[in-house]
């Protein structure tokens, strides 16, 4: 969208000597949409390509396992994530600890593609060769520590975030629509599991930063982390008498304690999932106490309170040095 | 908008633009303040976390109030009148707390509180005003009332972004606009000629320095939805089933509906000729818009054509079109990347001072949320049958 305010704008920053006239063309034909970049555009493509492909696979082994030979299968699979991650080793900048712009567009998107072959393919030739046996989740686990390690060295967030979603699922809770497993399969070992995992990766996403190992990857740990810990003891909520009223009571201390932490340190969407999460279990625990009418009554205040705390919040933030 | 409004507004495009600068590597942080300094802002505004709290916890507050009042009052749910007074009172409320907190008073911009006040405040006179209408129209008629709806929301929209400057009314007033033209003979061909007539000099006002910044994004809300009806309304799914028909009021849901061989065709047409005029459009105007509007119709239609015809197995389709998605994104970054200083007439697939931190984690849990494999709980028996059960793990799943 064109800027007129902000093309006025750039002539007289140059005069006051604020911007160089070197930068100013371009920040100009910028505010006059002269020129527009399409990167975001063309990553919306080849995200939605690995969408469709990986759906593809999915669906070509679901609907053509009798037809097609096992080794078939797991070959040509096998091939499409030696294509894409032979793409990815050659055009790869040298490893760091530290962050590595992409030296390709594409670079992060064939390489969750390739991972996500790779995973594929290393799940049917367990289910066709029963490798684990019985112990057949633990596949789950190895693709887990292979993205990681993939994520690690080529510096991706998504493949990271694909790799602790990786290890989550192979304790049994599945974060892909965060919650619904939870909800459905409402069992205190499914419920304890998702926040041993919150729990890790919180404290994964600590260790990164206090290591200087990749500690750019830190918010995605911490934000997964906290959710999974919330949401879990958000199903408890639902339980009958004093069990639900203790849910409500622990979601509350959490809550009130990560949205204290995270104002201070500024970490914003912390700060929401835990006043979201403060307020659900602060409601648990008020709304056994009233009528309906009542009940009414308590959402309308306690959600202008917070209305008001949240304005006193952001004015505090902004009065700080 | 008041003209102080509109200077705070223009001000703040100015910081947000250097605060894209700064994150892009162009300015240094001293640069940045300085010019946050030159432009400074007289509004009580918030960042996006707390603009969306303050917007869902208004939202909360509002409907239970709402609840309370019928509570309190004991008014009937079913009894349109009342409900319409509720609606007067609580709708009166929330626009006046709007107002009041945009004022010089409290100066309230882009906060949430005042935009959800406004919307819902907005909504409730609009449901207020027809819950009456339909309590007092003859014989249970709901063509009036429909009317008068559809007349409030398009001029109230039209009102409120002339006043508020709310983005998302021109959404809101578009549809209005649509549904209003549905209910017209042919609506249907009304839709398209809207949608490009319209879209057109709606498009050319958002450009206007006159309009306040967020009017003109009001603009580019509305020409998206009208464009979007316009493609509706050539579409052969929404042909088969009269949608444009339905929404005017002229055919109800699930009636069986003769198209003429003729009339389809001129859709089938229509649906292949509407992405490649958007697409043309885009690159000769050079709008962002333009070009997601095309790229999603293009999308739209090569799915509709696969529901109508099917060229291949289903997973020969996705995998072929997601190669096909990948191989034009390359070849798209190549053709720019090789252009004079990588970009061609005024396109380029380089980084123009945009946030790559947040891109970063919103495709973080974007792969979460779309890619992470199903769980599998120790005790749950192993998935795959070979009779075409699900197919779990690494993100590959069998169903899509």
């Amino acid at each position: 969208m064109t800027s007129p305010e902000v093309a006025d704008a750039v002539p007289r920053l140059v005069e006051a000597g604020e911007i160089q006239p070197g930068q100013a063309e371009l920040l100009l034909r910028d505010a006059r949409a002269e020129v527009i970049s399409v990167r975001g555009e063309l990553r919306a493509l080849l995200y939605l390509g690995v969408l469709l492909v990986t759906a593809g696979v999915g669906w070509l082994v679901k609907e053509n396992l009798d037809r097609i030979g096992p080794l078939g299968i797991a070959l040509g699979i096998g091939l499409g994530a030696g294509f894409c991650l032979g793409w990815v080793l050659r055009r790869a900048e040298p490893f760091s600890w530290g962050p590595v712009g992409p030296p390709h567009l594409a670079l992060d998107y064939l390489l969750l593609l390739g991972v996500l072959l790779a995973a594929a393919d290393l799940g049917y030739i367990e289910w066709k060769f029963t490798t684990l046996g019985e112990a057949w989740p633990w596949h789950l686990l190895i693709v887990a520590l292979g993205a990681g390690f993939a994520a690690f060295r080529f510096d991706s967030k998504m493949v990271f975030s694909l790799a602790l979603s990786s290890f989550a699922a192979w304790r049994g809770v599945s974060v892909s629509v965060i919650g619904s497993q939870l909800f459905a399969r409402n069992t205190p070992l499914l419920r304890w599991n998702s926040v041993a995992c919150g729990l890790l990766f919180v404290g994964l996403g600590a260790w990164l930063v206090r290591s200087g190992r990749k500690p750019h990857f830190e918010p995605v740990a911490v934000h997964l982390g906290w959710l999974l810990i919330l949401v879990a003891i958000a199903t408890g909520l639902g339980a009958d008498g004093s069990l639900g009223q203790w849910y409500g009571l622990l979601l509350l201390t959490v809550g009130s304690a990560l949205a204290f932490f995270a104002f201070r340190r500024q970490r914003f969407p912390l700060f929401a999932f835990g006043v979201l999460g403060a307020y659900a279990g602060l409601s648990r625990l008020a709304i056994e106490l009233f009528r309906e009418g009542l009940g009414c009554f308590w959402f309308a205040a306690t959600s202008i309170a917070l209305i008001v705390l949240l304005i006193v919040a952001q004015r505090q933030l902004k009065k700080a040095p | 908008m008041n003209p102080q409004l509109v200077a705070a507004e223009r001000r703040f495009e100015v910081r947000r633009a250097a605060e894209r600068w700064h994150e892009a590597g162009a300015i240094p942080p001293e640069v940045r303040d300085r010019i946050n300094a030159a432009y400074a802002d007289d509004r009580f505004r918030v960042g996006p976390v707390f603009r969306t709290l303050l917007f869902f916890f208004t939202l909360i507050a509002s409907w239970a109030l709402f609840g309370f009042f019928l509570t309190v009052t004991n008014f009937a749910f079913e009894n349109a009148q009342e409900i319409g007074t509720v609606c007067l009172l609580l709708g009166g409320l929330l626009l006046g707390l709007g107002e009041l907190l945009r004022s010089q008073r409290f100066r309230f911009a882009r906060a949430g509180v005042e935009e959800a006040g406004t919307l819902l405040g907005f909504a409730w006179l609009v449901a207020a005003v027809c819950y009456w209408i339909s309590a007092n129209a003859p014989d249970g008629s709901r063509s009036f009332p429909v009317w008068t709806f559809l007349v409030l929301l398009t001029a109230g929209s039209g009102f409120l972004i002339w006043r508020t400057g709310l983005p998302v009314l021109g959404a809101l007033g578009a549809c209005g606009a649509l549904g209003l033209l549905a209910r017209l003979p042919a609506g249907r061909a009304l839709w398209v000629l809207a949608g490009f007539a319209l879209g057109a000099w709606l498009l050319r006002l958002a450009a206007s320095p006159q309009l306040a910044p967020s009017q003109r994004r009001a603009g580019l809300f509305a020409v998206a939805t009208l464009l979007t009806g316009a493609y509706v309304a050539i579409h052969l799914g929404s042909l088969d089933v009269g949608l444009v028909e339905i929404l005017g009021g002229r055919a109800t849901l699930g009636t069986q509906r003769t198209v003429s061989p003729l009339g389809r065709q001129v859709s089938i047409v229509a649906m292949a000729l509407y992405p490649l005029a958007i697409l043309a459009w885009a690159f000769g105007r050079r709008h962002r818009l333009l070009l997601w509007l095309g790229l999603g119709s293009a999308i739209a239609s090569l799915v509709t054509l696969r529901v109508y015809v099917q060229l291949a197995p289903l997973w020969v389709v996705l995998t072929v079109s997601g190669a096909l998605l990948i191989a034009l994104a390359l070849a798209a970054r190549r053709y720019l990347h090789h252009g004079l200083d990588h970009e061609r007439r005024g396109w380029t697939a380089e980084p123009l001072f945009e946030s790559e931190q947040a891109r970063a984690l919103l495709e973080a849990a974007l792969s979460v949320t779309t890619l992470a494999p199903e769980a599998r709980p120790p005790d749950a028996p192993k998935p795959f049958e070979g009779q075409g059960g699900d197919f779990g793990g690494g993100g590959a799943s069998g169903t899509f």
